[in-house]
Formats: structure tokens, C-alpha cells, sequence
């Protein structure tokens, strides 16, 4: 058994296909590939891939990560090349890693995402420049979130990690995951953006990030760092 | 147009249906090629589920001269966004209007999917009414069961491809290819068309009718034959089957691979259409079924296999396929299925093999409830073989099975319909059964009202009124309603009457398919889209009866409307069947015993062909 992060990217009109599909389209991939996945073990077996963050319907990335067991010790890069072949255009294998067998799930581990946002042209760049500076002199700052409970006060300060205006874009590293999570959608709100701009605007998710001794760093790179020092 | 789908996407619930770029999907440049849109009247989910697309896709994209798109009805919610940013009814793969293709085929699955056909054609801004269209429409045609009487559309529809359609598609598209180089008109075309063996133009034939409403004549016109018979291929071969074929990114009804082992069924049951019009049987080997499932899984992903064909359970050389099956891609994490088992314990057996480990539902078909009426239906399960399938079933470890009945089979009598609650009991309870297990199984009951079909030996027969059918369901329901062990489910019966319609009815039917369609009928098939009220406003507002095709028992003289169409089998043959039935006296599979003369291996240029002897 051998434990693998696959990092990829996915474009275009996949970004309408849910995550719970694409989950089911990577157990195609991988059969397609000959590749020999583990099962989970007990009365109906499943195989053993999980994806590290639900990316929403609508949104495209570069940094997706595919968490998989194989049956067999393979070469990282040999399971790279039979993924790729496998693979719909659309879909673009990047990255892998062997990650030691005993490591925590990926899932729980992801803290943040980095996103670029690409906003209409009638977005009005500068009241957006002045927003985002107010926003990183207030010590907090509340919004009223949407969640299946009802709507929630929440305190986005310590969500946004960072938040800068290029042009037409956004680039914003944002919470995600179980313990703080901000949608770009809430920050596209809060900047001002009307429900039209919202839905005309792109946005693509760039790298995932875990925490490691109070700082950030995406998943390959800790299995790296993890290896240097052995 | 691809830039404007995708800006009403993110408004609809399942963007995935519409996205085009599934795996194996095929892309093509449409500069000078014969361009087709292969239609299926319904949702994403069940069209992607119907083998037959997937083989007529595969068949004609082989072609260097031809590109086949699919073209399905988008649901409620993005057909109210196509209609609101004024976007026309697209095919799948290139996002082209499918006004500008030059044949558009729909597949004639079910009855209550016809209006989804106009609905379809609607959306695509191509005039419903076959002879107001011009050189710049497309030509309209269809296929599939339910062609076999296609005249409630025949106002619509340009042609008609009867029968199997693996060698006559290549035909059809030949001659578009020719007439379109040689610039010929939708007339000459359509001439053309009708010279093809199967092919069938409505428009070229002349119906009359007697002062009763009967058909007085049909009379051929342009040269056209009297009478057109379905084609059918010698042999299924191998390259017929799409070894490549379309794999949605979302859930599907059939989200597996489906093989089919064999085409064709000569059990010979009463009732059925599809036994009696893809005859004659036709098996492939299991050697060749090994190879086109493992180059199948290979190239799609799937993790399971579905051995399709109308009666799995008579392939002829089913242990061996099975075992080697399971044996060569098991190991691999690829499940079996099988699809309809047989109510008798050589099934139960086999599907305790195949579902090792995973209990997926089991259901058995008895059809009717007494020894009687099964005789009169020739379904040929006695209750001896029904209980010990259920006995084998709860060795194996089931705990609950389905049961599929019919209400309203000629003859049916109140004893009949007791007999479907007495075999519900005995299910239920072990002891009823001589089993020494002590649990008692869930059953549940499932009726559906039966619709006599076109090429049946009860073509002849009325369908039980609506009055009938419910009272019958309300018996069933008060006496299973005290079992706790049972559910009883059934369908409504208003929309078997609508089936039966329309199974059976003429080219008049066209108006009031036309009215209702005003009237906003669409996924008929769908019970919150379905609204008996609207159709009997369209029935009334075109003064006709219904109840003049679903109700009334016609005599062996009369002129049915699909008498000049063929599947290849004998009028007479079917007479004497529906004689034998009455006389409550079963014909064998004609494979075991001898041969009734049916008509197929006698008129179509095809054998029974047997993987073993």
C-alpha cells in the first residue's frame, strides 16, 4: 500500500461538474489507467480517494489535490504519466507526491486557498482600492453570512489572509475548510459588488494551503520539506 | 452559440447535462460532412441510459463523411432559459443548432414521449408539420419500438427507419450524401429515401376511413412499396458495438456498461412487443462478449458490467460467460449485473453468484397472478418454480424482493387478481412455501396496467377501462394493506390509457398530439409534468374519442393502422396465438420445441443464431 497527493488542475466546462462527480470521474480515470487503487475494507468497499476541498460548481483551478491509495508501491512519476494518459482535456495532471502511509487525511488539513478573481469591466475599480483598504486598517470586520442554519454574523478579519487589486482582478487568500471557511462569493459582497457583477465575475482557485509551525504551505511542499529532513 | 449555453448554465440545476465534452465523446469539423443530431425525446439521464444511441452515435462518427451529435430534451428549468435568452435547441457536442443539421433522428422509445418530439422541434425552430418544411429544415426521422406503428406522428415526421438500424443508417446517410451533392429536393430526397429497404415516408402513403372511423384503405403513392418490413441484421457483429462508448460526468439512470449478449427473445409471451418484433434471437459468443467487455472497460472506466438483451437469463451459454467473466475482470474491482432475472431458482442461483458480497434488489416477474391467466399470456412460470426462487433467494440471503404484476391481461377475472395477493402471501411467509426459514420476506407488489401493443397476438383486444383498472387496484390495495410484510405500488392508470392511445391510434391522432402540445404537455412520462386534465381538453377540443382506440375490441377484418409496416411476422400467426390464449393453451419457446411459424426466420434475411448449441 502506498499513499500518493496528486495535484491537478481543472478547466473550463468542467468547472459545471459537482465535486461528488468528479470524484466519480477520477475512480474512471484511474481504472482507465490500470492503476491498482485500494479498497476500503467492510461490507460495501470503496475505493480509497478523496479529494482535498470541494471546489464550487462554476469555479476552476490549478490546484487541486487527489489524495489515493495504490495496492502496489509504484514510482510517483510513473503513476503521474498513466493518470495524464488517461485523462479528459480538461482535466491536467501537475504534480505528485509519496506521502508516508500514517499521514492525516488531506482533507482535514487544508486552511486556506488562494483565489484570483476576475471581475467585469464595470466593476469600479476604485471604490473597490478604497474598500480593501479599509478593510486591512479595521481591526474586524462583520458580515452577515448565509449558512444552512440561517444567517450568521461573522467576523471575515481573520479569514482574509490576504487581499490585493490588480487591475480588474482580485488576488485573495481566503479560509476554507472546517475550521473558518470564506467564500469568494461573501468577499465579492462585501466588497461591494452587485448580484450581476458577482455572477459575471471568474474565479479561479490557485493553491491550497495547510499550516505548519504558523505558516502556510501547500501540500506538496510539506511532503518535500517533510523528506529533507527525513 | 457555445459562449451564450454557457452563459445560462450556471442558472440551471444539472449544468452537466448540456456540457457535450464527456469522455469518448466524439468532436468533429461539420465542413462537408452529412451532419445528424441523434435525438432522444427525454432528459439527459434517461437518454444517456438507451444503448441504442450509443450504437447509432458510434456507427455513423466511424464515417469520414458523416458526424452524429446527440440532441436531448433539456429540462424545465433550461428550457426556460433557452426560450428567455432566445437560444435555439442545440446538439450537445458542437452547441450548433440542430436547425441547421441535415437529418434529425428521434428515437421512438414511449408513447408519452411524443410530445416531447414536437416540444423538441419547437425549440429548434423547425416547423412541426413535416409538409410545411423546406430545403433549409432538416429532414425529420425516427425509429425505434414504437416506429413499429408511428402513424399518431406521421404528420411530423419526414421518414421512418423500421427495424434495426446498424446497416440501414449507413444507407440513409449514402443517400443524403448523394442527394445533397446532386442538389436534390426534400421531395426527390425523400423518393430517394424510400427506395432503401425498412424506410418508410408517411407523407407517400393515403389513408382512408370507413363511416365507423375504421381504416377503409391505405394506398401507396410516388412509387413508394405497398408495404415496408423492418430490417434486421444477420448477425450482431462485433463492430457494431461501441467499444468506446460516452461517459457522462453525472450520475445516469444506467451508470454502468451495458453488453448487450443477445437481441431478440422467443419466449413468446403474449403481451410483449419487443418478444415478438426483434425476432429472431441472435446471440453473440461468449469469446466475443469477453472481448468487447474488456476493450469496453478499458476505454470507459466503468466498474461494472450489465448483461443487457430482453431475457438474460436464456443466453444459452450463460454459466460459462458468467464465470469467465467474473473470473477475468472480478479481480479488478468490476461488478456483474444482471438486469432481469428469470422468477425460477436457476436465476436466484445465479445472482447469488454474481452479486457475492453486494445484495442489490431482487425482483421477479410473475405477470399475473393464477396458473391460468399466466397460461393465457404464455408467461411460462408455474408457482412451483415462483416459490422456490424466493426460497433459494432467502437462503441467499435476501430479505425482501419485488414483484412485478399485470392488471387488466384479456381474460383477467377476480380469482386472477386474488391470485396476486394469495402468491404476495406466500412470498412473505416461509412456511406457506415449505422453506424452514422463520423470517418472513418484505415484499413489495407492483402493478402496471396492461397497454395491448401493435405486432401482439392481443392487438386485437380493449384495453380494461380506466373504471376497471382503478377498481382493480383498489381491490389489490384493501387486501394488501392489512399484510404488513407488503407494499403495494401501481401505476396510475389515466396514464396506461393514454399509452394504449396512442400505442394504437391512426395519423388522426396528429391533431390532437398537435393540441395538446399547445396545451403544454411535455415529459408526459414524468407524473409532476403529467396532467390528464390538458389531454382530455385536447381530446375534446379535436372531437375525438379515445376511447375508440384504447377501449374497443376490433375484429380480425379490420385494416390496422400499422397493417402496410412489418417486424416480419405473420398476421395469422399472431391470430392464433391470441386463439390460443383465449383457449388458455401455452406455446413453447420455439428454440426447445417446434417451430410455430411466426414469420421472422421465414421472411427476414436473418437465423436464430445460438452462442451454444
Amino acid at each position: 500500500m502506498r499513499k500518493y497527493w496528486l495535484k491537478y488542475a481543472k478547466n473550463g466546462l468542467l468547472r459545471f461538474v459537482g465535486h461528488l462527480d468528479i470524484l466519480h470521474t477520477w475512480e474512471r480515470i484511474l481504472r482507465r489507467a490500470r492503476l491498482p487503487v485500494s479498497y476500503s475494507q467492510g461490507f460495501s468497499p470503496h475505493p480509497l480517494l478523496s479529494l482535498a476541498a470541494p471546489l464550487p460548481v462554476g469555479q476552476t483551478s490549478e490546484a487541486e489535490y487527489l489524495e489515493l491509495v495504490l495496492d502496489q508501491d509504484m514510482d510517483a512519476s510513473q503513476v503521474l504519466g498513466l493518470v495524464a494518459a488517461a485523462l479528459p482535456p480538461e482535466l491536467s495532471a501537475l504534480d505528485i507526491e509519496v506521502v508516508p502511509e500514517r499521514t492525516k487525511a488531506l482533507t482535514g488539513m487544508i486552511r486556506f486557498a488562494d483565489y484570483l478573481i476576475t471581475l467585469p469591466v464595470d466593476a469600479d475599480q476604485q471604490a473597490l482600492q478604497q474598500r480593501i483598504e479599509g478593510f486591512q486598517q479595521a481591526e474586524s470586520e462583520f458580515i452577515e453570512i448565509e449558512r444552512k442554519r440561517g444567517i450568521k454574523q461573522v467576523d471575515i478579519k481573520p479569514l482574509v489572509k490576504d487581499l490585493r487589486l490588480d487591475g480588474n482582478q482580485i488576488y485573495a487568500c481566503l479560509a476554507t475548510g472546517g475550521e473558518g471557511n470564506l467564500r469568494p462569493g461573501d468577499l465579492l459582497r462585501f466588497l461591494g459588488l452587485s448580484e450581476e457583477q458577482q455572477n459575471s465575475s471568474t474565479v479561479r482557485r490557485m493553491e491550497l494551503y495547510l499550516e505548519q509551525e504558523g505558516e502556510l504551505i501547500d501540500p506538496l511542499g510539506m511532503c518535500r520539506r517533510n523528506l529533507e529532513r527525513g | 452559440m457555445r459562449e451564450q449555453i454557457e452563459r445560462v448554465l450556471p442558472r440551471v440545476e444539472k449544468p452537466a447535462r448540456y456540457l457535450g465534452n464527456e469522455w469518448n465523446a466524439v468532436h468533429k469539423d461539420h465542413d462537408g460532412l452529412v451532419t445528424i443530431g441523434l435525438a432522444f425525446p427525454d432528459v439527459y439521464e434517461v437518454a444517456m441510459s438507451h444503448l441504442g444511441l450509443q450504437i447509432l452515435y458510434h456507427i455513423a462518427n466511424k464515417r469520414m463523411d458523416a458526424v452524429a451529435e446527440r440532441v436531448f430534451a433539456p429540462w424545465i428549468d433550461m428550457e426556460a432559459e433557452m426560450r428567455r435568452a432566445g437560444l435555439p435547441l442545440f446538439a450537445l457536442e458542437s452547441g450548433k443548432p440542430v436547425r441547421d443539421f441535415d437529418l434529425l433522428g428521434f428515437t421512438l422509445q414511449y408513447e408519452m414521449s411524443y410530445t416531447n418530439i414536437l416540444n423538441m422541434l419547437e425549440l429548434a425552430g423547425i416547423p412541426l408539420l413535416a409538409s410545411e418544411r423546406t430545403a433549409e429544415h432538416p429532414l425529420v426521422m425516427a425509429g425505434g419500438p414504437c416506429a413499429y406503428n408511428p402513424e399518431p406522428l406521421a404528420d411530423f415526421l419526414d421518414f421512418v427507419v423500421l427495424g434495426e438500424a446498424e446497416e440501414s443508417l449507413e444507407e440513409v446517410i449514402q443517400v443524403c450524401k448523394g442527394c445533397k451533392a446532386a442538389g436534390a429536393s426534400r421531395k426527390e430526397t425523400l423518393e430517394a429515401l424510400s427506395r432503401i429497404a425498412g424506410v418508410y415516408v408517411p407523407a407517400f402513403y393515403q389513408v382512408a376511413y370507413q363511416d365507423d372511423g375504421c381504416i377503409a384503405a391505405v394506398e401507396a403513392t410516388q412509387g413508394a412499396p405497398a408495404s415496408v418490413r423492418k430490417r434486421v441484421v444477420d448477425f450482431l457483429k462485433p463492430e457494431y458495438y461501441p467499444t468506446s462508448p460516452v461517459v457522462p460526468y453525472m450520475g445516469t439512470v444506467h451508470d454502468r456498461l451495458m453488453l448487450e449478449i443477445f437481441r431478440g427473445c422467443t419466449r413468446g409471451c403474449r403481451f410483449c412487443q419487443a418478444g415478438m418484433i426483434y425476432r429472431p434471437v441472435r446471440e453473440r459468443t461468449r469469446e466475443e462478449l469477453l472481448g468487447l467487455a474488456q476493450e469496453a472497460l478499458k476505454a470507459s472506466g466503468h466498474n461494472e458490467v450489465s448483461l443487457m438483451s430482453l431475457s438474460t437469463m436464456d443466453y444459452s451459454d450463460l454459466e460459462n460467460l458468467l464465470g469467465e467473466l467474473l473470473d477475468k475482470i472480478g479481480c479488478e474491482g468490476v461488478s456483474v449485473s444482471l438486469p432481469s432475472l428469470r422468477a425460477d431458482s436457476f436465476s436466484v442461483e445465479l445472482a447469488k453468484q454474481v452479486h457475492a458480497g453486494k445484495r442489490s434488489g431482487l425482483t421477479l416477474a410473475p405477470e399475473a397472478g393464477s396458473q391460468r391467466l399466466r397460461d393465457v399470456i404464455n408467461k411460462q412460470v408455474t408457482e412451483d418454480d415462483f416459490l422456490a426462487a424466493i426460497n433459494g433467494a432467502q437462503e441467499a440471503g435476501w430479505q425482501s424482493v419485488k414483484l412485478y404484476f399485470m392488471i387488466g391481461l384479456p381474460t383477467e377475472n377476480w380469482d386472477d387478481i386474488e391470485g396476486i395477493y394469495d402468491l404476495a402471501r406466500k412470498a412473505v411467509w416461509p412456511r406457506a412455501r415449505g422453506s424452514n426459514e422463520k423470517k418472513a420476506m418484505k415484499v413489495t407488489v407492483s402493478t402496471s396496467s396492461f397497454v395491448p401493443k401493435p405486432w401482439t397476438p392481443f392487438q386485437w383486444d380493449p384495453q380494461d377501462s380506466m373504471h376497471d383498472l382503478e377498481k382493480k387496484q383498489r381491490h389489490l390495495r384493501d387486501l394488501l394493506y392489512r399484510e404488513r410484510n407488503i407494499t403495494y405500488k401501481y401505476h396510475d392508470a389515466d396514464l396506461s390509457f393514454l399509452e394504449a392511445v396512442f400505442a394504437r391510434g391512426d395519423r388522426r391522432l396528429g391533431t390532437v398530439l398537435l393540441r395538446a402540445h399547445e396545451l403544454g404537455c411535455k415529459f408526459d412520462g414524468w407524473s409532476e409534468h403529467f396532467s390528464y386534465g390538458r389531454w382530455m381538453q385536447a381530446f375534446a377540443d379535436c372531437e375525438t374519442d379515445p376511447t375508440f382506440y384504447a377501449n374497443r375490441e376490433r375484429s380480425r377484418a379490420e385494416i390496422m393502422p400499422w397493417d402496410h409496416l412489418s417486424p416480419g411476422l405473420e398476421k395469422d400467426f399472431l391470430w392464433k396465438e391470441r386463439e390460443l390464449a383465449l383457449a388458455g393453451a401455452i406455446t413453447p419457446d420455439c428454440r426447445l420445441d417446434h417451430c410455430p411459424v411466426c414469420g421472422a426466420c421465414q421472411h427476414l434475411p436473418a437465423q436464430t443464431r445460438l452462442a451454444k448449441e
